[in-house]
């Protein structure tokens, strides 16, 4: 345009040609192009590990210990004086949709490609859809009623949507794992991403879930049982020998499911700063004092899972701290926490928790006879010496309740610091167990309220859709 | 009269002249014959006195016989030389002696003669305070009341020098007078300054926006500055100029008229001798600048359409003068410090605080089982009061030197000025520096008579080292760690390593260990150009075209080793290379005309501007076997790092014009427009026009106002227009595909997500501004008054508006909401004493008032009153109705003073001791919807006031800049007065800590605190008015006697202080603070702390 005059010769100078990203429109032009969309939508996985989730998921807990009071917005999720404004509740919704919006992106595409194998179009659409129904079951669980998008934002003028009934959330969340299920590949080259029997679990998992509070759907207890067994009985699966081998690893172990891995250079695994009780950390994930005296003896889940009376480089001995993700070198060190990103992998699925689901879904379905066999692999597994039966002794005659609270307590013990906590409380009916441990430090008593989360704030705001109950009220 | 011989000449005095003039001003009738006859007039201003009044009409009638009817009355000649024609007396006038060939190298006899006399006005009225100076020394006196004056001259060869404000100086050979009456000629030259506009320039009386100007002395008053920004602090109204960091080098925050923008950028555009320049920041030479203009009204900023909205900083550099080369050189060398020490508790007292905090733990139960104390009284009496004072260790004397040296001068047609300057600033914390050498060259040749050419080219070549500072709550931030680390803790441990702070998560590395560890210099090299050419194609007709480049290149160098712990493990390095480079080219006609009373003055054109910028950066490589490598092999990192590549571009297509138009110097007229097209906005909607208009009445020149000699000065101006904004990122309409990494196999994968769509609606962001000026002057303006009222409405907002984010994005940028600005500005420029103590002052007042009209809707169509953008975030939200940002939380009311009493309040888990929060809604429990705005940031009023006072040799300056009914964000006060025994507190908070009972500071507890801790709070605020004496400077001329013989033509050395007296009762270590890393005015997270000077100089022209 240098030195023309004419208007038309300076707009076409005026049209932006950006270098660094691409246009859709241009991108699936090479084939190869789906897949990497589609690797894409796993990239906000990692976020659902770091504080703002974890207060959720297992620090709103009547396991878990009074967090750092230096961590803000935790104490008084603690507390249970949460706000819709909060940083974890908008960033836990707003990860769930970014899930939901790049995986309806890609089926967008996927649906009319001429340029794929019906295979390959089946695979990545199954793996699409699987992805969107697990950000889907978090968010119903957390949030009760939430809109629903199936297809992609073509307009920013028509972002508002409506919450829809949960039960026709979990509608989707079965249609999509379902699908998945049926069409994702036998294996996966690459560990962290999913393939057949990943739907299968998370299905025994969604499916316990439908069977529980709120839903109360029973019936679904026999579908949890089936799935569970049919990742026990592929074989493809062995439990880890020992309980602290599970963790601490950067590939699958034997046990692996489906799990999030990490590498340091691209940011890492932030759980150890969220966990580390060493000088200058601001831990909000603490195992709570009741908690530690609540295990068996000979529990390697406490013994080695959670660290007592460690001293710290100046020979200080530090506050209880879970072992599950931290690495004791970087203490010793007196690593601060930028100092701290480690590459430990993190459980989304794994075989321990597929016995637990069979045995509480065969309890109840049948009763506590056949349900033993399950809940005792994990126990014996967790023994410090396995030959010594009076190491968490296996369980039995128990009544059916007596069973029922037996897996409760077994899952909180051996999934700890998994991101099951809140949920399994929900699930389960029994929020008011946070009460009871520890009223003295909440504001407002636990209520029919804690069954969800306040919606954040910005999506009331900017949606129309309405706020979940009152808490306190 | 006489002829010259050649043809030429005789040809210019045969041009036909149609003309009219009334009552002007001889200067001014010859100014518009030389204008209608094109043809150019050259006479010292003595031969034509301006208080005469002429009138004359002619029709078609030879030059020459105008000339003679004009002039041969006056007792003036003319005679043509080449194409001008040169005036001069045909007999001298007793009072109008010219410049008279004065020996000066003949040192004064010493006799005694006396000379007395009356020194009067042109109304023959006795002036009372003329300063008379025997030419070449230092004797002088002064008129009385009557205007009577005495003094002794040598002998017969004295020459007298009369002077006095708003007069013409007049020399006066004594010769054998012993009584010497004068009459003194007004001079209104302050009138007839010129003002430098966007393309182009126009006399001051002629002037009808709001522009200020600042002059050379004043850019370079202040010692010890690097930025171009700090120089214009205190002498321009309607301009905030913010240091809030003492970082060297650092970039100011500078706004004027207020806060226009909430997302869009608010900083003004820089125009660097006709070039525009972006993110011009301490990379030119304050010594090279002549002038500096701030243009403020819509009518001055239209001219740059869609970047005028946040106003526009003329800057001319310096200009070489027809004459003998002049050779000058400016240079000061000074020591800095720290301004003020905050007053913390030492070693012993910090031991008591961190027993009684365990003691308390222990009787409220929180300890189970109860822990030991951790000192013994034995240990307590061995610390022995202060322990590690970490301010003295952080903070040192630093130097600062600047030296400049320039050569200017020219001949008739060729003129050139070229400098070199060094400017070398250590700061007050270790290995933060900023040094830079510059070079300019500025040329201009006039190749004919049609045809001009001019050129600036510059080269400056800087190194900026920053200290880790704008880390706030740890990240190393060194004045943050500085403050809370505790007293009981060494720079060393055991084995020589150095400590850690552990107070706080990400802690680091000691202060000390940080600033001397690190390695982060950053070198840029910046070359600006630009060549105008001017050619008149007919009479009055110009062509402007002109061609600039600017180009930056910098190179970031990063190594952390490991001998700190950002450093770890291994050792940390990265090395960075970015350029960016604009081209920008304008073209524009200008036609200028008088036709009797009527003036004209057009300009047309077109301008093009490009923008790039690119980037390489090695990511960061960590763990190197040895920490010789710094950051020169970075494949030899164990872990190595993910290179990344950047590119960025834009565009602006500009038209524009503007028309000028007076009749008879009374009433004058402007319209501005520019038609600007933007790269960044949507495809339809990247063109937008902007127009102005302005009015201005010199009433002072109406004949009814004659009468009131008092008032020399009287304008009343008024503009109303629209300028624009387009400061937001380039491809923001765009869809796009972004790539991201996810982890699979323990293998970094490349994968992409959807980053945007595609928003067809992003247009500018436009300010629409009225201003109601009045210009005054009084006793010839010795005392001149400017007063401005705005009325600011920017609309259409570049806005990040907020979306469900069910939809998956959270914000679009978008036009919407309105923000209005309104203020007053007031410069008052005096003299207040004359004679043989001169001093000069000028005053600037502010007011600007910056409030929230709309923000968007929300999809029920409800007004949205409520928002959280950029780094405010939820502590410092938008507000309707409010200034940009205020501080929004808990409002403390106090100390629970029993448990029972937090319980009744709503806050169950707090204890006896802790701070009280308001329960706003009265609901019984406290939570977020209790919380309230707390602050007013924004200053009410802003003000400067300089002055400069002279007598006999000596010389004084003093600038106090200030501001008044402003709060600051003291967010170091959730640290220092808290009392966990993690951070030092400040002696206050200690010595008033809750101990069962008062309302002081709450209980050492490690639990202190720590609910206000993280919750923006009232606690934080305190009063940010201040006062401060920015530069004081004592300088003392050398008498010219003792130059003569080394050939030097003068010599001034001075001394100066800066920042030496600040009064505010602000509790941290200066008002005038802002955290770098967000536009919230006032919120102080740990800056780098001002520094106060001293500083020494010399400057001696040859």
């Amino acid at each position: 345009c240098f030195l023309a005059v004419t208007l038309s010769g300076c707009q076409e100078d005026l049209i932006e040609k950006p270098k660094t990203f691409v246009s859709p429109n241009t991108f699936f032009a090479n084939a190869d192009g789906y897949e990497q969309v589609v690797k894409g939508i796993y990239s906000t996985l990692p976020s659902l590990f770091t504080a703002n989730g974890m207060m959720m998921r297992e620090m709103f807990s009547d396991y878990s210990g009074s967090p750092s009071p230096s961590y803000e917005q935790a104490l008084p999720t603690y507390q249970n004086n949460h706000q819709p404004f909060f940083y974890n509740v908008r960033g836990e919704w707003a990860n769930e949709y970014t899930i939901i919006k790049n995986a309806n992106f890609i089926l967008s595409y996927l649906d009319p490609a001429t340029n794929l194998s019906a295979t390959k179009k089946k695979e990545l659409t199954a793996e699409a859809r699987f992805l969107r129904a697990f950000a889907y079951f978090q968010l119903v669980q957390f949030f009760g009623d939430v809109p629903i998008r199936t297809t992609p934002l073509s307009d920013y003028n028509q972002a508002q949507a409506p919450r829809s009934p949960q039960a026709d959330v979990y509608k989707l969340i079965l249609d999509d794992l379902i699908y998945a299920e049926a069409n994702l590949p036998e294996q996966t080259t690459q560990q962290g991403r999913v393939y057949k029997l990943v739907a299968t679990a998370q299905l025994a998992k969604v499916y316990l879930t439908m069977a529980g509070n709120p839903l109360k759907q029973t019936q679904y207890f026999q579908n949890a049982r089936e799935k569970a067994l049919a990742v026990i009985n592929s074989g493809k699966f062995q439990l880890v020998s020992d309980y602290a081998l599970l963790f601490h690893n950067t590939a699958y172990t034997t046990e692996s499911i489906w799990e999030q891995l990490f590498r340091t250079e691209v940011g890492g695994n932030g759980l150890q700063a969220l966990s580390s009780t060493a000088k200058g950390f601001i831990p909000i994930l603490l195992p709570s004092s009741w908690f530690i005296s609540s295990f068996a003896k000979g529990d390697q889940r406490k013994e080695w899972g959670i660290k007592q009376n460690y001293k710290g480089p100046d020979g200080a001995t530090l506050a209880p701290f879970y072992q599950k993700f931290v690495n004791t070198t970087f203490i010793d060190a007196g690593a601060t926490p930028s100092g701290v990103i480690n590459g430990y992998t993190v459980p989304f699925l794994r075989l321990g928790e597929i016995y637990l689901i069979a045995a509480e879904a065969e309890n109840e379905v049948s009763g506590p006879a056949n349900a033993y066999q399950y809940i005792n692999r994990i126990r014996q597994r967790a023994r410090v010496t396995k030959s010594d039966a009076t190491n968490v002794p296996d369980l039995a005659s128990l009544s059916k309740e007596q069973f029922r609270e037996a897996v409760y307590m077994e899952r909180k013990w051996e999934l700890h610091e998994e991101g099951n906590a809140w949920f399994d409380l929900k699930r389960t009916g029994t929020l008011t167990k946070i009460q009871t441990i520890r009223s003295a430090d909440l504001v407002r008593p636990i209520g029919t309220y804690n069954d969800t989360w306040y919606i954040p704030d910005n999506e009331i705001q900017n949606n129309t859709i309405d706020q979940n109950p009152s808490y306190g009220k | 009269v006489s002829y010259a011989g050649d043809v030429e000449a005789q040809e210019v005095l045969e041009r036909r002249v149609n003309i009219t003039i009334e009552q002007a001003t001889l200067k001014q009738a010859l100014m518009q014959v030389s204008q209608v006859a094109n043809v150019k007039f050259v006479f010292n201003s003595k031969v034509i006195r301006s208080d005469e009044r002429v009138s004359i009409t002619a029709h078609n009638e030879r030059l020459a016989d105008v000339l003679n009817r004009l002039l041969k009355p006056r007792h003036v000649q003319y005679e043509v030389a080449g194409k001008q024609i040169i005036f001069s007396r045909t007999e001298p006038e007793a009072s109008l002696v010219p410049d008279l060939q004065f020996d000066s190298n003949k040192p004064p006899k010493i006799t005694d003669v006396s000379v007395s006399g009356t020194v009067q006005d042109e109304k023959g009225i006795g002036l009372p305070g003329v300063s008379i100076v025997l030419k070449g020394t230092n004797r002088g006196s002064t008129t009385d009341a009557q205007g009577t004056y005495r003094i002794d001259v040598p002998d017969a060869s004295a020459v007298l020098i009369f002077s006095f404000v708003g007069y013409r100086s007049q020399e006066v050979l004594v010769g054998n007078q012993t009584q010497l009456n004068v009459t003194l000629l007004p001079d209104n030259q302050s009138l007839n300054e010129v003002v430098v506009v966007g393309y182009g320039s126009v006399k001051k009386s002629d002037l009808t926006g709001s522009v200020s100007s600042v002059g050379a002395d004043k850019i370079t008053q202040v010692k010890g500055i690097s930025n171009v920004a700090q120089a214009l602090q205190g002498f321009a109204a309607g301009v905030q100029v913010n240091q809030s960091s003492g970082q060297p080098g650092e970039a100011m925050i500078i706004k004027i008229r207020g806060t226009n923008s909430i997302s869009g950028g608010n900083a003004p555009l820089y125009v660097v001798d006709g070039l525009p320049l972006d993110g011009l920041s301490a990379q030119l030479n304050p010594d090279d600048i002549d002038r500096i203009e701030v243009l403020k009204d819509a009518s001055s900023t239209a001219i740059y359409g869609s970047r005028g909205a946040n106003g526009v900083i003329i800057i001319s550099t310096k200009k070489g003068k027809e004459g003998k080369p002049k050779i000058s050189y400016n240079g000061y060398y000074g020591v800095q410090s720290l301004r003020k020490k905050v007053d913390l508790i030492g070693a012993r007292d910090f031991a008591i605080l961190q027993n009684e905090v365990i003691t308390n733990d222990n009787a409220s139960g929180l300890n189970t089982p109860q822990k030991a104390l951790p000192w013994t009284t034995a240990q307590i009496d061995s610390l022995g009061g202060r322990g590690t004072d970490w301010q003295d260790l952080v903070y040192r004397n630093a130097i600062v030197q600047n030296h400049d040296l320039s050569v200017s001068g020219g001949s008739q047609n060729l003129k050139y000025y070229t400098s070199f300057g060094y400017y070398d600033q250590d700061g007050i914390i270790r290995n933060s520096n900023f040094k830079r050498m510059s070079f300019r060259v500025n040329l201009s040749y006039d190749i004919s008579k049609k045809l001009s050419v001019s050129n600036s080219f510059s080269l400056q070549n800087s190194i900026y080292r920053q200290a880790i500072y704008a880390g706030a709550d740890g990240g190393g931030g060194i004045p943050f760690t500085t403050m809370v680390i505790p007293p009981t803790q060494g720079p060393y441990d055991a084995n020589g390593n150095y400590t850690k702070f552990t107070g706080v998560s990400y802690g680091e590395t000691n202060p000390l260990g940080l600033s001397t560890e690190l390695y982060n210099p950053s070198a840029n090299l910046r070359l600006i150009g630009n060549t105008t050419l001017v050619y008149e194609l007919v009479k009055g007709l110009k062509l402007n075209t002109s061609v600039g480049i600017d180009g930056g290149y910098t190179k970031s160098d990063y190594y952390a080793p490991s001998t700190i712990s950002i450093g770890q493990p291994g050792g940390k390095a990265s090395k960075g290379y970015s350029n960016t480079s604009t081209f920008v080219t304008e073209d524009y006609l200008t036609y200028s005309t008088i036709i009797n009373k009527h003036t004209i003055d057009a300009l047309g054109g077109f301008t093009y501007q490009s923008n790039q910028s690119e980037n390489l950066n090695s990511g960061t490589g960590i763990g190197f076997i040895t920490n010789d490598f710094t950051n020169n092999n970075i494949s030899a990192a164990t872990t190595p790092g993910l290179p990344s590549t950047g590119y960025s571009d834009s565009k602006l297509v500009s038209y524009l014009g503007r028309l000028n138009y007076n009749f008879g110097d009374k009433y004058y007229v402007t319209v501005t427009g520019r038609y600007d097209g933007s790269s960044r906005f949507s495809e339809d909607k990247k063109f937008a026009f902007f127009p102005s208009g302005a009015f201005a009445w010199r009433i002072s020149e109406e004949p009814f106002m004659k009468q009131i000699p008092t008032i020399s000065t009287l304008k009343l101006r008024t503009t109303y227009g629209f300028s624009g904004n387009q400061a937001i990122a380039n491809y923001q309409t765009l869809a796009r595909l972004t790539n991201t990494n996810v982890v699979f196999s323990n293998v970094n994968n490349i994968a992409y997500v959807q980053g945007s769509l595609a928003y067809n609606n992003l247009k500018w962001e436009t300010t629409r501004q009225l201003d109601i000026g009045l210009d005054l002057g009084f006793l010839r303006d010795r005392i001149q008054l400017t007063l401005d009222y705005y009325d600011k409405k920017t609309e259409d907002l570049l806005l990040n508006v907020g979306l469900p984010t069910s939809s998956g994005f959270s914000t679009v940028l978008q036009n919407i909401g309105a923000v209005q600005n309104r203020g007053f500005e007031f410069q008052l420029t005096t003299v207040n004493t004359t004679g043989a103590l001169r001093w000069n002052s000028v005053v600037t007042i502010s007011h600007n008032n910056t409030k929230v009209l709309q923000l968007e809707n929300d999809p029920q169509g409800n007004p949205v009153t409520y928002k959280e953008v950029g780094a405010g975030g939820n502590w410092f939200p938008i507000q309707v109705g409010q200034s940009i940002n205020e501080l929004y939380g808990y409002k403390v009311l106090g100390i629970y003073q029993t448990n029972d009493e937090a319980v009744k309040n709503g806050e169950p888990t707090k204890r006896a001791g802790d701070y009280k929060f308001w329960d706003r809604d009265g609901n019984g429990v406290v939570d977020g919807n209790d919380r309230s705005t707390l602050t007013h940031l924004t200053p009410k009023v802003t003000f400067g006031f300089n002055n400069n006072l002279t007598y006999k040799n000596f010389n004084l300056s003093l600038l106090f800049v200030g501001s008044l009914g402003n709060d600051i964000v003291n967010e170091f006060r959730k640290y220092n007065i808290t009392l966990n025994g993690n951070w030092t507190p400040t002696k206050e908070a200690f010595n008033q800590r809750w101990t069962g009972s008062g309302n002081g500071f709450d209980v050492p507890s490690s639990k202190s605190g720590s609910s206000i801790r993280d919750y923006a709070n009232s606690l934080w605020v305190e009063n940010g008015s201040y006062v401060k004496l920015r530069d004081i400077t004592l300088g003392y001329t050398l008498p010219t006697t003792l130059l003569k013989s080394a050939k030097i033509s003068s010599v001034n050395v001075y001394v100066s202080a800066q920042n030496y007296l600040t009064i505010t009762k602000y509790t941290g270590y200066d008002p005038e603070v802002s955290w770098s890393a967000a536009s919230v005015n006032g919120w102080d997270r740990g800056n780098y702390p001002s520094m106060k000077s001293i500083t020494a100089g010399l400057k001696v022209d040859f």
